[in-house]
């Protein structure tokens, strides 16, 4: 995890206004929490020798430039959620979720459900992509503005 | 019959048989052909704008006969439809109800109706709008004197007898559009109106209908037009006030008051307690057996059984 993306993720925090981010990638972790000051919280954190499994698979010749881009656009790419409530990957518990990693979508798909107090709220894709990440596990609680999806 | 009509036997059969499909109950009478059980009361839209009276300006109220969802309908919809459409169906086959559970619905039994609001805020601005929902339905009820209906969190309709509750209607509302500056709000509501026992049966809770309270012979359509008049306005006064204007009185229409609760969370977790308050956004606040207070915003409350 390079210093531009802590960055991006630190603002992306401050805006959102949610408490505290927690993100693993591979086997570096970071945590950026609002309380008191910024604590940053790398658990295993060393300047990346090797990029993290999922871009390395994108990534045909893995060297230390591409890499770099392709993490700030990751943070750029994250789709977002609009509200407080749960977050569910199908419209029922019977039901296939809506995407998988790896599943192409077309911008107005529907992604996931967030559900607060009967209210639900599909969430679409905002781009045509492929869902690179779920950052969520189905029914956990999400915050506004916590990253949902990469889709690039 | 087929004579009359023109038509073959297979025909006539054919039809009967798709509107069995539909949930039509029609019995085959040896010898003589069909018979339904009962008169079929389909709604009457001119019946329905007449008791709107004046709001009838302001709403754009479309019926249907046979749809999937309402819901679903203005979903799909919500671009081309005009603000404060109202969609009102014959026969809903596919209702839908909280995580992709069924609502049962009956054709000239009970009310599958929904409507569209178009709101300029975006979603995290309208927590609370369920709650208040559930306060314009149980508003109608006071007014069409129907004293012991009470709300479970955040709105189902509840009708209590003895000390047990049977369900009288339920709301799902459904979101989309820009959710930061500008979205629309799909508001489903069902109710019950004179199910069969073998529909109420059919439902996953106790369930009960509300042509059992009723003073008066009021029909589907007039009680259509007064739920349509009550949360109407209940959105126009969320819309300037917010929800904390009627916090209170949805806490007067609790039905969990002073009552031992359960209450599943999402992830499948129960925890006991009781209601202690409705915070500002409509998020529900336990004080668990174990004395810590917890505030959910999504899951399922239910009575705590007393042996």
């Amino acid at each position: 995890m390079d210093l531009r993306k802590l960055k991006k993720l630190i603002d992306l925090v401050e805006e959102s206004g949610i408490s505290e981010l927690e993100l693993t990638e591979g086997e570096e972790s970071v945590r950026i929490s609002r309380q008191g000051q910024a604590v940053q919280q790398p658990q295993q954190y060393t300047i990346p020798q090797q990029p993290a499994p999922s871009i390395q698979s994108d990534t045909t010749t893995p060297t230390a430039n591409v890499v770099k881009e392709d993490v700030v656009q990751e943070s750029d790419n994250a789709l977002t959620s609009p509200m407080v409530g749960t977050f569910y990957r199908s419209s029922s518990p019977e039901a296939d979720p809506y995407v998988e990693v790896g599943s192409t979508v077309k911008k107005g798909d529907t992604l996931c459900i967030v559900e607060a107090m009967k209210l639900l709220n599909e969430i679409e894709a905002d781009r045509d992509g492929t869902i690179k990440k779920i950052l969520v596990e189905n029914a956990q609680p999400v915050e506004f503005g916590e990253p949902l999806f990469i889709i690039e | 019959m087929a004579a009359d009509m023109g038509c073959s036997r297979v025909t006539v059969w054919k039809s009967v048989s798709e509107l069995k499909s539909l949930g039509i109950n029609i019995f085959s009478v040896k010898k003589k052909g069909y018979r339904l059980p009962k008169k079929i009361s389909f709604f009457n839209i001119e019946n329905i704008q007449r008791e709107l009276g004046e709001l009838n300006q302001f709403v754009n109220l479309e019926l249907l006969n046979v749809i999937d969802s309402t819901n679903k309908y203005l979903n799909t919809s919500a671009n081309i439809k005009p603000h404060a459409s109202v969609v009102i169906a014959n026969i809903q086959t596919k209702g839908k109800g909280r995580r992709g559970r069924s609502w049962q619905a009956s054709v000239g039994e009970s009310l599958s109706m929904s409507i569209l609001w178009k709101f300029d805020k975006g979603a995290s601005g309208l927590s609370g709008l369920s709650l208040v929902v559930g306060v314009a339905i149980q508003r109608l009820m006071k007014k069409i004197g129907i004293n012991n209906s009470f709300l479970k969190w955040p709105n189902d309709l509840l009708i209590l007898e003895g000390d047990a509750y049977f369900k009288l209607a339920g709301v799902l509302i459904e979101l989309q559009g820009d959710l930061e500056s500008r979205c629309s709000a799909v508001i489903g509501v069902g109710l019950n109106y004179d199910l069969s026992s073998d529909i109420l049966k059919n439902i996953d809770q106790p369930a009960t209908n509300i042509k059992k309270y009723l003073n008066s012979d009021m029909d589907l359509n007039q009680l259509s037009a007064m739920l349509i008049k009550e949360i109407i306005n209940a959105l126009s006064e969320f819309e300037n006030n917010g929800f904390l204007s009627v916090k209170e009185e949805w806490l007067s229409y609790n039905a969990f008051k002073e009552k031992t609760i359960s209450f599943t969370k999402s992830g499948g977790e129960i925890i006991t307690g009781q209601i202690v308050d409705i915070e500002n956004d409509g998020a529900l606040k336990i004080l668990q057996n174990n004395g810590i207070h917890e505030t959910l915003i999504s899951g399922e409350v239910s009575q705590q059984k007393t042996n």
